[in-house]
């Protein structure tokens, strides 16, 4: 068991109170960093770390949308606004001219701007109310995008080549492969395809630091005055309320922090491919960061990530797998059990479906999600001959209708 | 600018003495829309007041109705019996329901129990495609019900309007008079009203709201097991299992029992008419802009909720400390 010695009131808000905090910061900070490093190792190649680069997108969105859902206590299904918006905001910016960081930092503040507007005249709503409005923002900016004349209305457009924020990065590099030699021995296919996997890089490294800064961002903000505060909302508007709280105030705030947080993964996630369309980012998906939200577990930064890890690793890696294999064993072996199988992964959406299954289950056992199972594990090991399961039971919390007439 | 000017445009340059002509005909196909989400809307609403579940199910339990019916007629079952049948699996799958899942989620967290409908939707999705692949004779996986011989398209002087039109829009009216009666007049909708009015106090008065809750599951199943046997009468009209959640079934009467004022069953039936109606006007006018004449139900909802975030009907008043 460990004991805390506290000599100061700091001591109790101090964002990595000991050195299990430390060790696992470090430990989870190389690992990132090294992953594309390893995967190369491991013999993969630099489009692998595509799915790498995914997680750290949606753990961005997710973050964004943990604010508005597990900080505030606001269930949106149009997380996926700003996610789309963010990417045409950016792309329309670069092609009038702005220079890459500059649009960098001004797609977040302009989809934030945004999201204060959408947030307005939602602030009466009841809960419920809020999430279909946000249902039906999501259904009709997905329409609307088509529109978008400036970026190739309906087709998309193509997304140029990435040069920043590996700017530096891409262009080292490219630099140490010229000055080794390396680029010498390579035929113009190959230089290519390494400029390209120098952009990659550069993708999954301009990502991963966006998300470090925005974990210690938000793990500050979340322990400022202004995170209490949306907590104090989440738990009951009433009692903030009467503490003082200028409860429309927080609420569009958030939704703009929310709105912004989800652009910038936006920005990220238009360079994942090389064609960027409307579909690319439809209701199922918007959906489906609120699950990851849900299942990573609400109000904390980790139910974010974790939930984020989960989902790629389950629907976007493992699900493909299965499908193949079965499809394998279908065509070489006719079985008529195996084939219904086959055609039981081939159902349009299964992946989908199978992962809502996945978090309803979790729900059940689990309404904090993964992450208080993980605190939980670890709780288990740390007083390990003492544990009680009755420390984290479960309490009924009944919650007051909205219905006051 | 050129934008704006284009979505407008067609509005100051319509025809509307051709419009006007064509009104009728523009409305009886609008209430024949709107009364299959009234139907919906209405069995999420009565659900929604009587347990505070927001059941985002309701579209594929509908759904599941227009399959259950697709099954009774291939076994050879004449349209009336085929609606009772139906009518009756789908009250006992709305009952099974509560009694399996949503009994058990009192107390926890709405967001807990809105998500759980959601998923709910998904396995009846997917449920529905295993089922229909595995059934021997195969069902046809889009099909429409034979609806009851209805005759040529009338001709009621202004306009000639599809007798499919008067099926949904008669259908409609008699069922939906008959649950205001039901829930208005007799013992067990009074006992419904104060169960959803104040839980305790009804408990205090001698009623089994358990019971109740798993009535009011059944009749809402069987209300959407009626609006998805008509919607699948539509000859115009294939389905298949997504239509649930789709933009022409589950979310529009969704949106519509919000619109309606939550909680309000008028509200959301009127809400619902009124959707129907203006999505096919605006449908109906010439040159309108492909988003706005696409979107046309999406956009008046939206604009709806923006300015009526309480509703036609306004259930609940904001809280006060």
């Amino acid at each position: 068991m460990k004991f805390l010695f506290k000599a100061s009131y700091d001591d109790d808000i101090k964002l990595l109170k000991h050195s299990g905090y430390w060790r696992a910061a470090v430990f989870w900070a190389l690992f990132s960093l090294a992953l594309p490093v390893l995967i190369l190792a491991l013999g993969g190649t630099p489009s692998d770390l595509i799915k790498p680069i995914h997680i750290l997108v949606l753990a961005i969105c997710a973050s964004g949308l943990m604010v508005l859902t597990g900080f505030t206590g606001i269930v949106s299904l149009g997380q996926g606004v700003f996610f789309l918006l963010g990417a045409y905001i950016f792309h329309s910016l670069l092609k009038a001219g702005l220079p890459w960081y500059g649009a960098f930092v001004l797609t977040p503040l302009v989809s934030g701007f945004l999201g204060y507007l959408i947030a307005r005249p939602t602030l009466r709503m009841s809960s419920l109310i809020l999430a279909i409005f946000t249902l039906l923002l999501m259904l009709f900016t997905e329409q609307a995008m088509k529109y978008w004349f400036y970026l190739g209305g309906g087709n998309g457009f193509q997304v140029p080549r990435l040069v920043a924020p590996g700017n530096w990065f891409a262009h080292a590099l490219m630099w140490g492969a010229e000055q080794t030699g390396y680029l010498d021995g390579l035929e113009p296919r190959e230089r290519r395809i390494f400029a390209r996997s120098a952009s990659t890089f550069a993708l999954y490294y301009g990502a991963l630091f966006s998300l470090f800064v925005l974990i210690w961002v938000m793990n500050n903000l979340m322990r400022s005055s202004f995170g209490r505060i949306l907590i104090a909302i989440r738990d009951s508007e009433v009692s903030a309320r009467s503490m003082g709280v200028n409860i429309e105030h927080y609420k569009s705030l958030a939704f703009a922090l929310a709105g912004s947080i989800g652009a910038l993964a936006g920005i990220f996630f238009s360079y994942e491919g090389n064609w960027f369309a409307p579909e690319n980012v439809n209701i199922v998906l918007s959906i489906t960061l609120l699950l990851i939200v849900v299942l990573g577990g609400l109000g904390s930064i980790h139910g974010a990530i974790i939930g984020s890890v989960a989902y790629v690793v389950l629907r976007l890696m493992l699900f493909p797998e299965l499908t193949e294999y079965f499809n394998n064993w279908a065509s070489e072996s006719g079985g008529a059990i195996v084939k219904a199988l086959a055609w039981f992964f081939n159902i349009g959406g299964l992946g989908d479906i199978l992962f809502a299954v996945l978090v309803l289950l979790v729900l059940f056992t689990e309404p904090l999600g993964l992450y208080a199972r993980w605190r939980k594990t670890e709780a288990f090991f740390q007083t390990f001959p003492f544990y009680r399961a009755g420390t984290f039971k479960r309490q009924r919390s009944y919650s007051k209708t909205e219905r006051l007439k | 600018m050129e934008f704006i000017w284009e979505i407008l445009s067609p509005f100051f340059t319509q025809d509307w003495l051709r419009v006007a002509s064509n009104l009728p005909q523009i409305v009886t196909a609008g209430l024949a829309t709107g009364f299959q989400y009234a139907l919906i809307a209405f069995g999420f609403v009565l659900i929604y007041r009587a347990t505070e579940t927001v059941n985002f199910a309701q579209g594929d339990i509908m759904m599941v109705a227009m399959f259950v019916g697709l099954g009774f007629q291939a076994l050879g079952l004449p349209w009336y019996l085929m609606l009772l049948a139906t009518l009756i699996v789908i009250a006992g799958f709305g009952a099974l329901l509560d009694l399996a899942i949503f009994r058990h989620m009192a107390g926890q967290s709405p967001l807990a129990t809105v998500i759980i409908t959601i998923a709910i939707g998904f396995v009846l999705r997917l449920g529905t495609d295993v089922v229909v692949y595995f059934v021997p004779g195969k069902l046809p996986k889009e099909e429409t019900l034979s609806p009851p011989p209805l005759g040529a398209p009338i001709d009621v002087g202004l306009a000639v309007i599809n007798p499919y039109a008067f099926l949904v829009i008669g259908g409609g009216l008699i069922v939906l008079m008959g649950l205001f009666f039901l829930l208005s007049r007799t013992r067990m909708g009074i006992a419904i009203q104060a169960a959803s009015q104040n839980q305790l106090a009804a408990y205090y008065q001698g009623i089994n709201v358990r019971q109740l809750n798993t009535l009011v599951w059944a009749v809402a199943g069987s209300v959407s097991a009626f609006a998805g046997v008509l919607f699948a009468m539509d000859p115009l009209k294939n389905f298949n299992s997504s239509v649930g959640l789709s933009l022409t079934g589950g979310i529009m009467a969704y949106a519509a029992a919000v619109i309606g004022g939550l909680g309000s069953l008028r509200g959301a039936v009127i809400a619902a008419l009124l959707l129907g109606v203006v999505d096919n006007f605006i449908k109906s006018l010439a040159g309108v802009h492909p988003l706005i004449s696409a979107n046309a139900g999406l956009i008046f909802l939206l604009l709806m909720i923006v300015f009526r975030p309480k509703g036609l009907f306004p259930q609940t008043a904001s809280k006060k400390v």
